[in-house]
């Protein structure tokens, strides 16, 4: 099974690109959505989820084709990975 | 006759832990609404365990203004529907106030245990996933 | 018995938490799970010798850590990039612990049932 990572935060997925193996995927949540219209994901789009209640209620508009997840689609995601990494650092 | 085949889709036991407060950071927020997709979807959870700054959900007294969304009891009422246990780290509690004893006033709220690290760390050994929510 | 791996990413006297984090890993040993712990960022800062809790009335990080053995804690890593970047020299460091590359890392992260990374 893949690594699936949750990332809290600007520092979290800095961290987290730099320890990431190819086919892990990765959920942008909380302050960590502020990073998702300025980031480049050429070549790995298909991996970045974004919980789509938290980039919305933040008012964040995307001209870009993000992945956007439900909490449904968290759950199984995360029933899909081992293990589950939390990052805020 | 050849029987159809079934998708079978296995379920989960998830140990969900918060370790931030309903204030200052969106832990409970996240981490219940997790609860209840997973729970939703078929899956279980054996625990909810409040570790660090996510103890101070068990705080016995609040008082919230109508606006204010009220975690304690959504985690109460996710809990008595579901059989889901709220269980708060007894030491990271009782450093934060968090305590439940004979000889001073209790200050943990109905519906939350106090519990040892044993009882998060019997919960990953026996589940299947094991979720942080952060700030 | 599962693979447990607990990441150190802050430094230690800023709150009680990377004490907490290690008080859990003792436990998940005592348990019998095969416990790693990975120290990180700032992080690292808790390898230094030297320390001396009591000026902070705290605990002293580096003398809990170099207990961890007593319980069977001995897969303890730290990043090389970490260290490297904070110009810690390797003879500051005073717990048995050793060092990882990033696909190191990785590596480490992949082989694990649960990890533990505790609050910001």
């Amino acid at each position: 099974m893949s690594t699936l990572h949750l990332i809290f935060n600007q520092e979290g997925l800095a961290s987290c690109k730099r320890l990431k193996a190819k086919q892990d995927k990765m959920i942008l949540l909380g302050e960590a959505v502020y990073c998702a219209p300025t980031m480049s994901l050429a070549g790995e789009i298909s991996q970045f989820h974004i919980l789509k209640d938290d980039f919305d209620a933040r008012g964040l508009k995307t001209e870009k084709e993000l992945c956007f997840v439900s909490y449904d689609e968290m759950v199984e995601l995360c029933a899909q990975s081992a293990p589950i990494v939390s990052w805020n650092a | 006759m050849i029987a159809p085949k079934h998708i079978i889709s296995i379920k989960m036991i998830f140990t969900i832990a918060v370790l931030g407060g309903p204030y200052d950071s969106q832990a409970n927020l996240h981490a219940f609404k997790f609860a209840q997709s997973v729970i939703g979807n078929g899956h279980r959870i054996n625990r909810v365990f409040f570790f660090h700054e996510g103890v101070s959900i068990a705080l016995k007294h609040r008082e919230l203004s109508q606006e204010e969304f009220d975690y304690n009891k959504a985690w109460i009422e996710l809990s008595s529907e579901h059989d889901v246990e709220l269980n708060v780290c007894v030491s990271s509690g009782g450093r934060r106030g968090v305590v439940k004893n004979e000889t001073i006033d209790s200050t943990l709220a109905e519906g939350f245990e106090l519990v040892g690290l044993g009882q998060l760390v019997e919960a990953i050994s026996s589940g299947d996933k094991y979720v942080e929510f952060t700030a | 018995m599962k693979n447990i791996l607990y990441i150190i990413s802050r430094s230690p006297y800023s709150g009680v938490q990377s004490f907490e984090l290690i008080d859990c890993a003792m436990v998940s040993a005592i348990f019998e799970n095969n416990v790693s712990i990975l120290f990180r960022a700032e992080g690292v800062w808790s390898l230094l010798g030297d320390q001396n809790g009591e000026l902070l009335n705290s605990k002293t990080l580096s003398k809990v850590l170099s207990a961890l053995p007593t319980y069977e804690i001995d897969n303890l890593y730290f990043c090389e990039d970490s260290v490297n970047e904070r110009r810690i020299s390797r003879d500051q460091i005073d717990i048995p612990v050793k060092p990882l590359s990033l696909n190191g890392q990785q590596q480490l992260i992949a082989n694990q049932d649960i990890v533990m990374a505790g609050p910001k």
